[in-house]
């Protein structure tokens, strides 16, 4: 080269990537083994062990939150400081930052799986995790977003690439998702409540939630593509202009469709109309990114016979240009009746997850392998197993869930000829499922037993790397110094080329791109009174009765159960007149729940006796034959914890809660007088000793389900 | 018109990228649900197209207009008719089935109560004739618990668990729940 005299000689940080893999590897044993467990409980309730940090309610945030988070985000991580620093030809901007990323990341990790089946949550989907964590989030991502944009600040190439381009989107939207809606008041270390309350609290943790999958899960992995198929393939990208179209708008669009899954639901119609059209509006976005990846292997097909990589790729792209044809079709009002809230739901996420973040993943880790240990694979066939198994374990967890998923919808809405449900206990409804419940945990078994080759092929692959003495050090590299700007001169796309060389103003349009659609539903929703038309006989929860919310959001009831009655007639006729808007006011978090493994509880009050109640939690099948709902004995015993209700009440009141100070100052007495009360009842309908129950946890939650859809009834 | 693989000058760590065309049925996908977008948002919230409020309502009508199987039901069964339903081992082996998976858990196997009361002894709370007891299985009582079964249970179900229920008069089961409610022996 002729400009060789003003070469600069640096190196990658090759290390930092090696700990994410390895992470990755871990994180991904850890939360599908635990995925394995929680798929066996719905098989054999007994499963659950009776014990409170092993029951369903606790272990499934676990799942979801260790596979989301430390897999995917380990993976992503990797996939980024491998590649950001080849693509702008420069090391990571510091070394102690990218080390306190990665070591604080674990430790927030470590955090979710100590507190998670200790019940510490602030019971919302996919945003668990307590205050004090959600802040460390904050931090680190921080350190993360420092050390990226000080990399490309640094950078030795003017433009970046489309993968840069995403990685850009995905830092910037998560960090503005996780903090609106992590916004909380504290009561304690271990416990807050989200600001927002009822319709507006799940139209926000849905816009999160839903973009969690789209700048978490879909945005880094797209990136993650970008980089890594073209250079498994070695083959060009097969188009530029439709990489700068599809990212556009994909990132303009995908923010707006959180509503989908507030469809049927008290969310103003309005709302839904925006999140269903634009979710519909998603296909082509989503499969631009889907034909770049696939057509950059034209005229290289031949490779993927030999390529294990290749095959991760192409199958995972495959499943991601699925998955984002089913979402849209699910976004449908009519369809999504039909769907939501049954296992269809959890067969299209896990096409998502197993297929196209699972797959990319390990195809990544077996690209990285050889060259970060400087090493061949120790077994190529344990790779290609890997992938089958993988595959097949995909396919039956999808089809298994999609059967189980059309069952249960069709039996809820079926009625005789008479106009009477056919099928009107809902447990019916579920013991038709276990066979295939059977069938999906066989699939997650196998995935599993895919990413136990995984790990086996890296431990060996690095036991061998460090026998034979493979030298390790960061590959060192030279590179001229960034290149002034240029005119380009015969680019087809001259505006969007000056654009790639100027990072922050594309990050500040990134920015602005995902802030209207955010703003356009959630804004309107804060500030219009007449989207949430208010019921006067609505009023808040007691003392004990928000104690007792609090157990069913320690217990995680709202992973099996809704309160969300949505205005269908097979759902009038069994839970009872469908739910307003105005009737979640004062629920912080809301609990409308997106499965309904167990009956919808939004009017569960009133219509079991206490002694039903407390039957039913003590041992499920006593009043439910056929119930897979865990029990939960250690309600029995722990007497309510108190200690909080004064404090809890005053930050229920300083986020808009009317109470006033006498019901604050008088909270303890009234407490242990509506649990005496219910306790009185409880003995009087069989239920043994009042002065032993009404201390108990039992009493509080049993207080909060009777209260559950009463307040429109008794103001009829 | 871009021609075919035309490569760009971009090099990134070895990435080329090729300049293709859109492909004509991803633009076309793109305009369709765009389109589509654009005609449900103004159909959907037409004054002419009925809310989900509306839907449901005619939707219930349906349901309503069933009710009615045969003439018979919509009168419900005469005190005579359920007493013969009740001596025949047809229907009570159908209503013990319906009992068992409906009743049973708060009723007990046998009748003999728990969360529910006795059924097998001369007290009642909600009157002890058989119309009575149909009536309280049609209609529940809300304010204590018992379900109302007329939407949930089609007629004949409803006639047969209440003639087995008839029929469970007297039977002593072992750990009866305590009487409740009004001495009506039987005549």
């Amino acid at each position: 080269m002729n400009t060789s005299q003003n070469l600069e000689t640096f190196s990658f940080n090759d290390s930092i990537v090696r700990k994410f893999v390895l992470a990755t590897v871990l994180w991904a044993f850890v939360g599908m083994l635990v995925g394995v467990l929680i798929a066996l409980q719905l098989g054999i309730p007994a499963l659950n062990l009776g014990l409170p940090w092993t029951s369903f309610g606790r272990l499934r945030p676990l799942h979801t939150n260790a596979v989301i988070f430390a897999f995917a985000g380990n993976a992503i991580f990797a996939g980024i400081y491998y590649s950001t620093q080849r693509l702008c030809k420069a090391r990571m901007f510091s070394d102690f930052l990218s080390s306190l990323h990665f070591w604080g990341w674990q430790a927030i990790i470590v955090a979710a799986a100590l507190t998670l089946p200790q019940g510490i949550t602030s019971g919302k989907e996919y945003a668990e995790l307590e205050w004090p964590i959600d802040i460390a989030i904050t931090l680190i991502w921080v350190v993360f977003a420092l050390n990226f944009f000080g990399t490309l600040f640094r950078r030795r190439e003017r433009h970046i690439y489309v993968a840069l381009w995403f990685y850009i989107a995905t830092i910037l939207t998560v960090a503005m998702l996780h903090i609106v809606n992590s916004l909380a008041i504290p009561v304690s270390a271990f416990k807050s409540y989200s600001i927002f309350a009822g319709i507006q609290d799940a139209l926000v943790q849905w816009w999160y939630g839903h973009n969690a999958v789209a700048f978490f899960l879909t945005t880094p992995f797209l990136g993650l593509m970008y980089y890594f198929m073209p250079k498994a393939a070695e083959r060009p990208v097969y188009s530029y202009r439709l990489s700068i179209l599809h990212f556009w708008s994909l990132v303009f669009l995908y923010i707006w469709a959180g509503p989908h899954h507030l469809l049927n639901t008290a969310l103003p119609d309005w709302a839904q109309t925006v999140g269903m059209v634009f979710s519909v509006v998603l296909i082509a976005p989503s499969w631009g990114g889907m034909i770049n990846g696939l057509l950059t292997l034209r005229g290289a097909w031949d490779k993927l016979r030999r390529d294990p990589v290749l095959k991760f790729f192409v199958v995972g792209i495959t499943f991601y240009g699925m998955s984002t044809f089913e979402g849209p079709m699910m976004s449908i009002r009519a369809i999504n009746a039909f769907t939501h809230y049954t296992d269809y739901t959890i067969g299209h996420v896990h096409g998502g997850a197993l297929g196209w973040n699972g797959f990319i993943a390990f195809g990544m880790i077996y690209y990285l392998l050889p060259r970060l240990w400087k090493h061949e694979i120790w077994s190529p066939k344990l790779v290609m197993t890997h992938f089958w198994v993988g595959t097949i374990g995909i396919v039956l967890y999808m089809t298994s869930m999609w059967v189980a998923g059309i069952t249960q919808a069709l039996m809820w809405r079926a009625f005789t000829n008479e106009g009477t449900l056919l099928y009107p206990d809902f447990v019916e409804t579920v013991v038709k499922l276990i066979p295939f419940y059977w069938i999906r945990a066989f699939g997650g078994l196998l995935y599993l037993s895919g990413v136990v080759m995984c790990a086996i092929n890296v431990i060996k692959t690095v036991g061998l790397s460090h026998a034979s003495g493979a030298d390790l050090s960061d590959t060192r590299v030279q590179a001229a110094p960034m290149a002034a700007e240029h005119e380009p001169v015969g680019h087809p796309n001259p505006w969007h080329h000056r654009l790639e060389g100027a990072p922050a103003v594309f990050g500040v349009l990134v920015l602005i791109s995902v802030l209207i659609g955010g703003a356009a539903e959630i804004i309107p929703m804060a500030a219009i009174k007449t989207n949430v038309a208010t019921i006067p006989s609505v009023k808040p929860y007691t003392a004990l009765e928000l104690e007792g919310r609090d157990i069913y959001i320690r217990e995680g009831c709202y992973n099996c159960h809704s309160q969300m009655i949505r205005p269908f007639r097979e759902e009038v006729v069994r839970y009872g007149e469908y739910s307003k808007a105005g009737e979640s006011v004062y629920d912080h978090p809301f609990q409308f729940g997106s499965k309904r493994t167990g009956p919808d509880l939004a009017r569960v009050g009133g219509k079991y006796p206490h002694f039903w109640h407390y039957r039913h939690m003590k041992e499920p099948t006593a009043t439910t034959p056929g119930s897979i709902m865990p029990a939960y004995p250690w309600l029995y015993d722990r007497d309510l914890d108190t200690s909080l209700t004064v404090k809890k009440l005053q930050a229920m009141k300083t986020i808009g809660v009317p109470y006033s100070d006498e019901e604050i100052n008088g909270a303890q007495a009234a407490l242990t007088a509506q649990a005496e009360k219910l306790a009185a009842e409880l003995s009087a309908q069989g239920a043994g000793s009042a002065s032993e129950s009404a201390k108990k946890e039992i009493v509080a939650l049993i207080a909060y389900l009777q209260r559950l859809g009463t307040d429109i009834k008794s103001g009829n | 018109m871009a021609e075919q693989d035309k490569i760009l000058d971009h090099n990134y760590d070895g990435i080329r990228e090729y300049d293709n065309d859109l492909p004509r049925w991803w633009v076309a996908i793109f305009w369709i649900t765009a389109i589509f977008g654009v005609i449900y948002s103004i159909y959907f919230h037409m004054p002419s197209t009925p809310t989900p409020e509306q839907a449901l309502a005619a939707r219930m009508d349906e349901l309503h207009a069933m009710k009615p199987a045969s003439p018979t039901q919509a009168s419900g069964p005469s005190e005579e008719s359920l007493l013969t339903l009740a001596k025949s081992t047809e229907v009570l082996a159908k209503g013990n089935e319906v009992f068992q998976s409906r009743c049973a858990a708060c009723h007990m196997p046998q009748g003999q109560g728990l969360v529910g009361p006795n059924l097998t002894d001369d007290y009642w709370i909600h009157g002890g004739k058989i119309l009575d007891i149909r009536t309280t299985v049609m209609e529940g009582v809300p304010a204590k618990g018992m379900l109302s079964w007329k939407t949930m249970l089609t007629s004949d179900d409803i006639n047969s668990v209440v003639a087995f229920v008839w029929s469970l008069h007297g039977t002593n089961p072992p750990n009866a729940k305590a009487p409740e409610g009004q001495l009506a022996p039987r005549q």
